[in-house]
């Protein structure tokens, strides 16, 4: 009898890919609502694996509206949370706009009275012949509950933003996630970037 | 009606009359352009109102197909690749073998042809109607033996005749 409700039943053998930091500029925002958990699909034996990620149909249009760093100005972390007898993810999206239009100001306010996903795209591309090149390129933050913005901050004085906002999205206080991101991935990189485009915004071209 | 397709639905008139560009006419067509493309109008320029108009129609035109996916889905067909498609790559022939051959699929659909006849997936035979033989229901025998039962005891006693008046004889 064990203690816990699951077992580790897989090895974990040497990497000899060198592994690439960071994440890329661009980021993909979706409102929670918008997302379709009844038709979006899970790798049967992997549930950390999306494979098909829909959005409902609503009026006005659900989309994936992107938000464009720059220069490497996207973070991301995830980090394990223990709590006295659960233990939960903590996911984490720092961002940063280069810009103080009172469009960005509007963007920002509806960002804090709101709940989205996030789609981040990974510089760390594995080459893997069996199972697929580029599963470890999308990841979707927040599947959960969605995150929300926690912090954002402009100091005019800041000599590295130039008086730009630095965004910090992550999860609630209390309520956190159950599993760690998850990574999204249909078929091969290249279907998974044709779904992705089909979830787009017009203005992200 | 959504503001797009309001600014679409007088999109005509609003190019080839000039008296008809009302300021609620301009304030749609900003809506509308912020809606599909994120973009902002330069509020006194005029032909740039014409050229949100023909952006919109233009983006709006793709909706022409018969068929329309949902925002992510790829439909895909093991073995095929030709036949993977999203909502931006589908045709009306992809539609139409997909609505044949794979129904289950319409779920995926926003939009999509209402077909004539049912569709019967290939593999899927359809049985010619049988005579129904009508079986006994045990659960209706077993109630029906209970209510008899209940009856039975319940059973109204007959109605006792009146009493015929005593006869006094007399003694003689």
């Amino acid at each position: 009898m064990t203690i816990g409700c699951n077992q580790i039943v897989d090895c974990i053998l040497k990497n000899c890919e060198q592994l690439v930091p960071g994440i890329k500029d661009k980021a993909y925002f979706i409102n929670y609502d918008c997302i379709d958990k009844d038709l979006s699909t899970f790798d049967p034996d992997n549930s950390l694996l999306c494979t098909q990620l829909v959005l409902k149909t609503f009026s006005p249009p659900c989309y994936a509206y992107c938000v464009e760093g720059y220069n490497f100005s996207n973070e991301h972390s995830v980090a394990l949370v223990k709590k006295t007898y659960q233990k939960v993810w903590e996911h984490n999206f720092i961002f940063r706009i280069f810009d103080n239009t009172p469009e960005d100001k509007l963007w920002i306010q509806n960002a804090i009275d709101s709940r989205f996903l996030i789609i981040i795209e990974n510089n760390y591309s594995k080459e893997d012949a069996v199972e697929g090149d580029g599963r470890t390129v999308f990841e979707i933050l927040g599947w959960d509950f969605g995150l929300e913005l926690n912090a954002a901050e402009r100091n005019t004085g800041d000599e590295e933003m130039l008086g730009g906002w630095v965004l910090t999205a992550g999860c609630s206080d209390k309520l956190k996630e159950s599993l760690p991101p998850r990574s999204y991935f249909v078929t091969d990189i290249a279907t998974t970037r044709l779904a992705l485009e089909s979830l787009l915004a017009p203005c992200c071209d | 009606m959504t503001v797009v397709e309001e600014v679409v639905s007088f999109a005509r008139d609003y190019i080839n009359n000039p008296a008809n560009r009302t300021e609620e006419r301009k304030q749609k067509i900003r809506k509308a352009l912020r809606h599909l493309t994120g973009q902002f109008l330069n509020f006194g320029c005029s032909t740039c109102y014409i050229e949100a108009v023909f952006k919109i129609l233009n983006i709006t035109k793709m909706a022409s197909s018969k068929y329309e996916l949902k925002k992510g889905v790829v439909l895909q067909v093991f073995g095929d690749p030709k036949k993977t498609c999203t909502n931006a790559t589908i045709t009306d022939e992809l539609g139409d073998w997909y609505m044949k051959n794979h129904p289950e699929k319409m779920v995926f659909f926003v939009r999509y042809p209402k077909p004539q006849r049912p569709v019967i997936p290939p593999k899927v035979k359809i049985l010619p109607e049988e005579t129904k033989v009508v079986e006994a229901d045990p659960v209706a025998e077993a109630q029906g033996i209970m209510t008899e039962a209940i009856e039975q005891v319940l059973e109204p006693k007959p109605k006792r005749k009146p009493a015929k008046k005593k006869t006094v004889k007399k003694d003689d």
